[in-house]
């Protein structure tokens, strides 16, 4: 029940999009977002639309999956078109009812925000979809270097982001396993108003919360064991260097970038 | 009687990461029996007995306790409920009471017991598994590990389970604590007269408590049958990355040498009887 969460998740593969670097992939993906914010008609989500169709033709995953990454995020989506259409203000109304004024203004600003969020989900997803947690982190930890000057941790804030997305699927085991143990004993998680189901958590939230900070002794314990001590020093096993397909990459982002311009200039 | 007909598990059906953990399994245990369940790490043991308990809907095939199906919520939330109990691998890290008691308590107030009933019952389940009653009011997670089990294991013990399930309860307990709860368990059987299930990974446990074994492998169950039986297949049950008691390994080999004992001898006390018995024959020959 807890395994369907696609949002985040890694595929591996072979793919050029895997080979990427990961902190040149951050950097697109940054781009990528930015630039969507400045798109401001359908000509350039079309643009978009068949970057996206090619990134995806690339990726080797199959486009279920990225689709269904998109799931979670429906109710956001209609909640927001609904909001867009009925609050802009605008001359061209569609029908009047009661106190609510749907505008065709609102209708295509609505249609805007959809495709931007959609956009966005995407392609942040690929991100995570083509690059391994580890890998993600340790690009992070490469593009925050320069702030460790003023005094940004920036191996730490690393280690500890790859630390809780590893224990990621560990606590949602453990979640699964205590769930069904207090099943067996006749706890109901299902039934009941807010307030009962409020309270059948207790008896899994407490042994929850309690391996976690168990875990957590444990793993600061073995890491010690180990002699870390923070970045100070620290050589990598995996050094990070630039490949073929990271200067294939320049051309292709340039061309998104040419294209939305155009579109923002001549249509 | 619990009864399991063509149970298959597959993990991610369709995925990338399809896994049948457990494949087409059928087998009857009568009402009364102790059986045990052994088979290598990753056989599909832990699988198919949350299949039994009805945690885990099985992707093919059903399971009948007296004739009732498992998966079939209604049943489960009525005349099911509280019918078959689990005890997990590393129960202890399920504990979430105030106290020893209070954790005790919640499964048989899950089942509509009053506050008066669910105390009592608590509290033979602790006396049961022998937890001392002066521990009663403590904080479980102050206790040692060998307390947590116990305390744990009355958790599901207090709802008075017909169909009692252990997955490997034993697993990280030093020898006495072992045998403590082991011999609980067996004394319960007896007395109660409930089928118990017992998963575990020593020969030895299974050759003293249990009557029937079931090996899985690769998840399919490839034998059914009494101890003796089962364990008179050594060469097999090595195939498997199981074995024999150590004590029937000791006989083998006493056979191999050309004693003419008995192979199906499965316990430190039936071969200490069998080699005291061929001492005593050899002594009266000599003489």
């Amino acid at each position: 029940m807890l395994r369907d969460i696609t949002l985040g998740q890694f595929f591996p593969g072979n793919s050029p999009l895997h080979r990427m670097d990961p902190r040149v992939k951050i950097l697109w993906t940054l781009f990528f977002i930015v630039l969507l914010f400045f798109i401001n008609n359908f000509w350039g989500f079309l643009i978009y639309g068949l970057f996206m169709a090619f990134v995806i033709g690339i990726s080797d995953i199959r486009p279920r999956m990225i689709f269904a990454g998109l799931r979670p995020i429906l109710y956001l989506l209609i909640f927001t078109a609904l909001l867009n259409i009925f609050l802009t203000g605008g001359e061209n109304v569609i029908f009047k009812l009661w106190f609510l004024k749907p505008t065709w203004e609102g209708l295509y600003s609505a249609g805007i925000m959809a495709f931007r969020l959609i956009f966005l989900v995407l392609g942040s997803s690929m991100l995570t979809f083509t690059t391994s947690p580890i890998v993600l982190t340790d690009g992070i930890e490469h593009l925050m270097m320069p702030f460790s000057k003023i005094g940004l941790p920036a191996h730490e804030i690393a280690m500890m982001m790859s630390i809780a997305i590893r224990f990621i699927p560990t606590i949602l085991e453990e979640t699964d396993k205590i769930m069904k143990a207090q099943t067996a004993r006749g706890a109901d998680f299902e039934s009941g108003n807010i307030l009962r189901r409020a309270k059948a958590m207790v008896p899994l939230l407490i042994p929850l919360f309690i391996s976690a900070f168990r875990r957590a002794d444990e793993l600061a314990m073995a890491m010690e064991c180990r002699c870390y001590h923070g970045g100070k020093g620290r050589t990598r096993l995996h050094v990070l260097h630039l490949s073929q397909v990271d200067y294939y990459s320049v051309p292709v982002f340039m061309l998104l970038l040419l294209g939305v311009i155009l579109t923002r200039v001549f249509l | 009687m619990i009864l399991a007909e063509h149970l298959s598990y597959t993990y991610t059906p369709g995925g990338v990461f399809e896994k049948n953990a457990v494949r087409d399994v059928n087998f009857t245990i009568e009402d009364g029996t102790f059986c045990g369940i052994i088979g290598h790490t990753g056989s599909g043991k832990t699988t198919l007995v949350q299949m039994l308990a009805g945690l885990v809907r099985p992707t093919e095939g059903k399971v009948l306790i007296n004739g009732l199906d498992v998966h079939d919520k209604k049943i489960r939330l009525n005349e099911l409920k509280g019918k078959v109990g689990l005890v997990f691998q590393y129960p202890e890290y399920q504990l979430f009471g105030e106290t020893v008691l209070e954790d005790v308590m919640f499964g048989p107030l899950n089942l509509g017991l009053s506050e008066a009933d669910a105390r009592k019952k608590a509290k033979a389940a602790l006396r049961d598994t022998g937890v001392d009653a002066s521990l009663f009011d403590s904080s479980p997670f102050e206790l040692s590990g060998g307390q947590k089990r116990r305390i744990a294991i009355a958790g599901v013990l207090a709802l008075s389970p017909e169909i009692l399930i252990l997955d490997e309860p034993t697993a990280g307990l030093d020898p006495m604590g072992r045998d403590e709860i082991l011999s609980c368990i067996s004394e319960l059987h007896k007395r109660e007269k409930i089928t118990v299930l017992l998963i575990s990974h020593s020969m030895e446990d299974m050759a003293k408590y249990a009557q029937q074994i079931l090996v899985m492998d690769g998840g399919k169950l490839c034998m059914h049958d009494t101890v003796e039986n089962v364990f008179s297949h050594g060469e097999k049950l090595r195939e498997m990355g199981l074995d024999v008691p150590d004590i029937t390994r000791v006989i083998l080999s006493l056979r191999e040498k050309g004693v003419n004992i008995s192979p199906d001898i499965y316990t430190l006390s039936a071969a200490k009887e069998a080699i005291l018995r061929i001492w005593r024959e050899k002594k009266c020959s000599e003489i």
